[in-house]
């Protein structure tokens, strides 16, 4: 276990924006891991804003999306921005569907977008 | 609780086996035996039998309605005759059950009513039993091949209900669809800037569907905008403003931004009188209204040409 069989998301700077691009099965252990690597980073680089991109996941169940939130309003304490780029329609109508707590997200549908966003906020 | 897209059901036929279904009917080995040499003193005559059904048939009003023309009542009495040769042929195998499947659809796709076809069939195993009780066989074995005939025009009698059913299941299921499509037409009405006037009541299937398209059609144009016009919704209450509400928050989590338009005096009324918070929801009384924001926030403008 540990640090061996470890999945982390790559975290890259781009446009003074530290961009996070999911594209693996979402698990408690990868949000916990994600949260450790991208405040850090956060902190080191002084990163302007932050990009989720979600495009590649498919199922996100409503304990991963409360995570995700959090990690989200972390971010924010921290002053920076954070943009969550390629939502599934189907994943957006089960959430709604069950009244999660959406308010005050900024998406965008594509990662050009949500570099525009950032530079917006 | 994992959360993908619900995926729309449709109509399915019932492919049960030949195996299966004569289990089902109880037809053994014997019966059909007993069908098999029926048919080898019922064939002959079996043209008398179709003749004298159509006597039968003629008395009925659907007669003029389906067999008027006289080419087409050949055609049907031919195909009866194989019918029936394939019948007393004492098989029931795979291909026996997918003919009579076929059958049952183009029945039930020429509107015949099933009380005719079920009157029908009933009268023809009635000719048949006549016939049978005419023959030399002890009582007892003319009851036995009744019965065996019985079981097998009950069940095909059966595959044909079942292709009725099947029939107007898949109508419903094509009008549903189209009603789905016609009560969420979203339109680009400009590169990136959708609309979609609601007409009509909404309910929570209706507003449902409304999201899914709405989303699905921002996925395909990366639309900036969405104007959701509601002039044409009768009545306006909690749960419709709360679904309303909900599907513009959710097109913002694809980067696009809501505007309800047509809110008329009477509905911004009953919204403030319903203690309804429409929180950071954009919202302009008219459609023209909406448009013109839209425009203004996309950095559009529409200018007269001046001749």
């Amino acid at each position: 276990m540990g640090s061996f069989n470890r999945q982390s998301i790559p975290l890259q700077i781009s446009q003074n924006c530290i961009v996070a691009a999911i594209q693996i099965a979402l698990t408690s252990e990868v949000f916990e891991q994600l949260q450790q690597d991208l405040l850090a980073k956060l902190h080191q680089s002084e990163a302007r804003g932050i990009i989720i991109d979600v495009s590649g996941v498919e199922v996100m169940d409503f304990d991963d999306f409360n995570k995700l939130r959090s990690i989200i309003d972390m971010v924010k304490v921290m002053g920076a921005k954070t943009v969550i780029s390629g939502l599934q329609p189907g994943l957006i109508s089960a959430l709604v569907d069950l009244d999660a707590n959406i308010e005050g997200l900024d998406a965008t549908l594509n990662l050009d977008d949500a570099f525009v966003a950032i530079k917006k906020l | 609780m994992s959360l993908i897209g619900e995926s729309h059901n449709s109509v399915v036929v019932d492919h049960r086996s030949a195996i299966v279904l004569k289990d089902l009917y109880d037809i053994r080995p014997v019966d059909l035996n007993l069908i098999d040499k029926v048919g080898s003193f019922m064939l002959p005559q079996v043209d008398n039998i179709v003749d004298e059904w159509y006597d039968w048939l003629g008395q009925q009003a659907e007669f003029k309605q389906f067999f008027s023309n006289k080419k087409i009542l050949q055609h049907v009495q031919q195909k009866q005759l194989d019918y029936w040769q394939e019948f007393l042929a004492g098989e029931i195998g795979e291909e026996y059950v997918k003919v009579r499947r076929v059958t049952g659809e183009t029945h039930a796709r020429i509107g015949l009513s099933m009380t005719v076809f079920f009157a029908g069939m009933n009268i023809f195993d009635r000719l048949f039993s006549d016939s049978i009780q005419k023959q030399n066989f002890d009582e007892n074995e003319q009851m036995l091949m009744s019965d065996a005939i019985s079981k097998q025009v009950h069940l095909d009698t059966g595959i044909v209900c079942e292709m009725y059913n099947y029939v107007s299941n898949e109508l419903i299921a094509g009008q549903n669809k189209a009603l789905m499509e016609m009560s969420t037409p979203v339109t680009e009405i400009w590169a990136g800037i959708l609309l979609l006037p609601v007409v009509g009541i909404v309910d929570s299937k209706r507003s449902q569907d409304i999201m899914n398209a709405v989303l699905n059609e921002i996925g395909k144009t990366n639309a900036k905008e969405f104007i959701l016009d509601i002039s044409g919704v009768a009545v306006i209450d909690t749960a419709v403003a709360n679904y309303l509400i909900k599907i513009t928050k959710a097109t913002r989590l694809m980067g696009c931004e809501s505007t309800i338009s047509g809110l008329s005096p009477a509905n911004a009324q009953t919204i403030v009188n319903l203690g309804i918070d429409v929180g950071t929801v954009k919202t302009t009384s008219t459609m023209m209204d909406a448009i013109d924001k839209a425009f203004k926030r996309q950095n559009l403008k529409i200018i007269e040409i001046k001749s």
